[in-house]
């Protein structure tokens, strides 16, 4: 269990805030485009973002995709020569799942869904650049204004559908989108269609992961180009999706070996948070930037974390230690997550955890053997037959959150190939990986040892290996949940109905599982907060968001007026939003 | 004159006699046709996991679950019509001018007699249909007529299986579709168990789709006929929308569809009525309105 974070561990400061935002989807326009960071990486990222193809945009959380995206939107919203792009996040899509308990349609539901969402974007950016400013894209499919609204909201909240919300559903198919399209991107001067389709990733449901994988073979075409960005390590493109048949893959990852990765990072701090690069020494901050590990937003989150202890120029050294620790716990509490969420990944996600330690533990001693010499060693290196799919699945679910990088796989010789991942570098920093013996924890030598170059082979491991350093004897194995009715264990992954009694196993929900998560666990509410809610009985996130109108309910508690009850809604909304997507 | 007995083409031993009055028993289960059709069902699941742990199922068990399946479905259709037309008025006067049998009449008790009026087989949307439409559903939600695109495709494997054991005729070719099945004529149903699991799963689906359907379209009803003027139906009792009240009339149709046994289990009647009353909100503020003009209006007309 995570449980709550503890003081030492809050990255978030309450006081600071509200003084900026790091989310991309909730930063204003003008900042988009005033406080990018371009270079050679981004420019092409963008340029593919408006081509034609398929495209997956690939990176962890926080590493900018929809920063990206927006900005791509942006840039075709403001030149007439660029194709009409449509912009949608469909982060939500979680709160559909309840529907496949209620109705057999619920994929069907799901598809409406995600078209409909497709033409709110359209609609917008219609209104932005061809259209008239109260256009409603209802009138295309003959329904009244504000439908398509209403439909959308019908399926987040799980509402019974009206007749007209029937209608609606009935009559959206991926044809006519794409018919709504082209006569739009027509009507607007464009002669082609982007769809920039942020938080597709879809990982918690294979079920709308197989209906949105048929939509995007539908919906692509010369004139429609769908660009989908997703988590690295999303396994479920792989069986019935072949991106790189389908179209092609990039990376939104910054490497941290890239020569212009520190410039970037400067600027976006420069240019989001310049108040935030007070006092901070040159090598505190590169420490800062290698720490966040290629997440522009981590590097922000670091920044204000130090900034928040005002840390003297003694302290500067110590404070910059500790939040990056600090930073390693949220990323691990963060990985630890999904395992509460999804029951049956919780022995994977415990593993997986030990694995990643082993992972640190190794790198660590062999830093210690590179510390007279001018290399380091960040890179691990799998032999491709060690794996099988459940350490694949494990090592996925670490590229996933983050900790792992997928770099390139290299053969050595022609028999063995090695699959290649670097682990993030706050735990590396944080387990003194680069400040072996007695320097301490002087900034400036650690920066100086992660600045050398990698040495030549990676370091070199198996999996038993690394389990029986770390002193694992649990196997790996998925933690399918008992038959709900008699509780019988299930006897394999795929079977539909329990062998003891006969009725048909039914998984748990993960909406649920994430409606029935503490309060207390909510990042950025204080314990003040917390005790005032819980005297109120709500307990769970699901508890606050049950009630007919939360808002005025939080205010009947003393002590918590607007400001206060505005905070709270936000604080769990933006968390139910990350546990969701 | 002495002859030799000349022994037949095939062997054969005397003839078993069957007593069929020692086939049957009471059972004396009083359970919901839903709640019966899963414990049937989850019955054949558990003959099927346990055939089917490390191998896919033989041609002979497959036929066997589709028919058994069937079966069930049937029977599950069966219950439901039959015990609705004795707690459901509206459905009694929509079947009213259905015949029976003389000697059912003579012999059956009262409160089972509407079961002889469901001998046909339900083993086709066809029939299904007619029977739905009898009682008054001839306008099927979205989700039953998808539902029965499946069924129908199970039933004629299902037809296969009773009278071909199990091979592909040309007609249930034809009615699957002849263009993609032509040259599967003669071919042997021979599932894999996902496959077979898969045919299990969508009838369970298929029936609680329909139960719930049913459920709600025959008690949605009550309130559309109560509320309307000139609905000529005398009625004996009219729902007052207070639980405790409504309680003795809404039981019938909970204890008929709910789902007791099985799981997950239905909620409670209590929850059930809340969830009904709801669903008719608008007719209900209605019917209240209407009530509360009544009683104002009741007073005026006995002084006048």
């Amino acid at each position: 269990m995570t449980g709550a974070p503890n003081a030492d561990d809050q990255e978030f400061d309450e006081a600071l805030d509200d003084s900026f935002e790091e989310r991309a989807d909730h930063v204003e326009e003008t900042v988009i485009k005033s406080g990018t960071a371009t270079g050679d990486q981004f420019d092409e990222i963008v340029r593919v973002l408006c081509a034609r193809g398929l495209v997956l945009l690939v990176g962890p959380r926080g590493c900018g995709k929809t920063h990206l995206m927006r900005y791509a939107w942006l840039e075709c919203v403001d030149h007439k020569d660029r194709p009409f792009s449509v912009y949608t996040s469909l982060n939500r899509y979680l709160s559909l799942e309840p529907l496949s308990r209620a109705r057999t349609d619920a994929n069907g539901l799901f598809h409406s869904w995600v078209l409909a969402r497709i033409l709110q974007g359209a609609q917008e950016t219609f209104r932005r650049v061809g259209g008239p400013a109260d256009y409603d894209i209802g009138v295309e499919f003959g329904v009244g204004s504000e439908q398509l609204d209403n439909l959308v909201k019908a399926l987040e909240r799980n509402f019974q559908l009206d007749a007209d919300d029937e209608m609606l559903h009935r009559k959206l198919s991926v044809e006519a989108v794409k018919r709504v399209l082209a006569d739009l991107a027509a009507r607007s001067g464009r002669t082609r269609t982007v769809l920039l389709l942020d938080d597709a990733a879809l990982t918690l449901s294979p079920a709308f992961m197989t209906e949105f994988l048929d939509i995007l073979r539908v919906i692509k075409s010369p004139e429609i180009a769908p660009k989908c960005s997703v988590y690295p390590g999303t396994t479920v493109f792989g069986t019935r999706f072949h991106a790189d048949h389908e179209g092609r893959t990039v990376s939104a990852w910054a490497a941290i070996d890239n020569p212009g990765y520190g410039a970037m990072m400067q600027t976006i701090a420069e240019r989001r948070y310049p108040e935030g690069l007070s006092g901070i020494t040159p090598e505190a901050s590169t420490l800062l930037q290698y720490a966040a590990f290629g997440i522009p937003r981590a590097y922000l989150t670091l920044l204000r974390s130090v900034q928040a202890a005002k840390p003297t120029k003694s302290s500067l050294a110590s404070t910059v230690t500790k939040v990056i620790r600090s930073h390693r716990e949220n990323r691990i509490r963060e990985f630890r997550s999904l395992g509460e969420k999804v029951v049956e990944l919780k022995t994977l996600i415990r593993v997986g955890e030990s694995f990643f330690d082993g992972v640190v533990l190794a790198m660590t001693r062999r830093n210690e053997e590179l510390k007279g010499k001018k290399e380091k060693a960040t890179v691990l290196g799998i032999e491709a037959d060690d794996f099988d799919p459940l350490s694949s699945r494990m090592v996925d679910l670490l590229a996933e959150a983050g900790l792992l990088h997928k770099e390139e796989a290299v053969s050595h010789g022609p028999e063995r190939q090695y699959r290649r991942f670097t682990p993030h570098l706050a735990a590396l920093i944080a387990a003194r990986a680069f400040s072996p013996g007695d320097r301490g924890t002087s900034l400036g030598n650690i920066v100086e040892f992660i600045s050398r170059p990698n040495e030549k082979h990676p370091v070199r491991r198996k999996f038993t290996t690394v389990f029986a350093n770390q002193g694992m004897k649990e196997s790996l194995k998925l933690d399918l949940p008992p038959c709900q009715a008699c509780g019988e264990p299930r006897s394999n992954e795929k079977q539909k109905f329990c062998q003891n009694c006969g009725t048909k196993l039914v998984d748990e929900l993960i909406y649920n599982r994430i409606m029935a998560m503490q309060i207390n666990g909510v990042p950025g509410l204080t314990p003040f907060l917390i005790s005032k809610m819980e005297s109120a009985s709500i307990r769970t996130v699901g508890a606050l968001r049950a009630l007919q109108d939360p808002g005025s309910a939080l205010r009947k508690i003393p002590a918590i007026a607007q400001a206060r009850s505005d905070r709270i809604l936000t604080k769990v909304e933006e968390y139910v939003d990350e546990m969701m997507s | 004159m002495t002859a030799v007995a000349i022994p037949p083409l095939v062997e054969v031993q005397p003839l078993p006699s069957i007593d069929t009055t020692q086939l049957f028993r009471h059972t004396g289960e009083v359970w919901s046709p839903i709640d019966k059709f899963i414990a049937n069902t989850n019955a054949i699941n558990v003959i099927l996991a346990g055939a089917t742990v490390d191998q896919d199922p033989s041609p002979e068990l497959c036929s066997i679950v589709v028919l058994g399946y069937l079966s069930a479905v049937e029977t599950y259709f069966r219950t439901l019509l039959s015990r609705l037309a004795h707690i459901d008025e509206l459905t009694m006067e929509a079947l009213g001018q259905k015949q029976l049998l003389f000697s059912v009449a003579m012999k059956r008790p009262r409160e089972s007699l509407a079961e002889a009026l469901y001998e046909d087989s339900f083993a086709s949307v066809k029939e299904l249909k007619a029977r739905l439409g009898e009682i008054g559903m001839s306008k099927l939600p979205t989700e039953i007529e998808v539902a029965l695109g499946t069924y129908e495709s199970i039933c004629h494997v299902r037809h296969c299986c009773v009278h071909r054991f199990g091979y592909l005729g040309n007609k249930n070719a034809n009615d699957l579709g002849m263009s993609k099945h032509h040259h599967l004529i003669g071919g042997l149903f021979s599932a894999s168990t996902d496959e077979l699991a898969n045919i299990a799963d969508a009838l369970q689906v298929f029936v609680k789709t329909c139960n719930n359907h049913i459920f709600k379209f025959v008690t949605d009803r009550t309130v559309t006929a109560q509320n309307d003027p000139g609905h000529d139906f005398e009625w004996a009792w009219r729902w007052s929308w207070k639980y405790k009240a409504d309680k003795k009339h809404f039981k019938p149709y909970y204890d008929l569809f709910a789902l007791v046994v099985g799981r997950p289990a239905s909620v409670g009647m209590k929850d059930a009525y809340k969830r009904f009353k709801d669903g008719n909100a608008s007719k209900v503020a209605d019917m209240v309105a209407r009530h509360e003009e009544g009683r104002h209006r009741a007073p005026q007309r006995l002084a006048g």
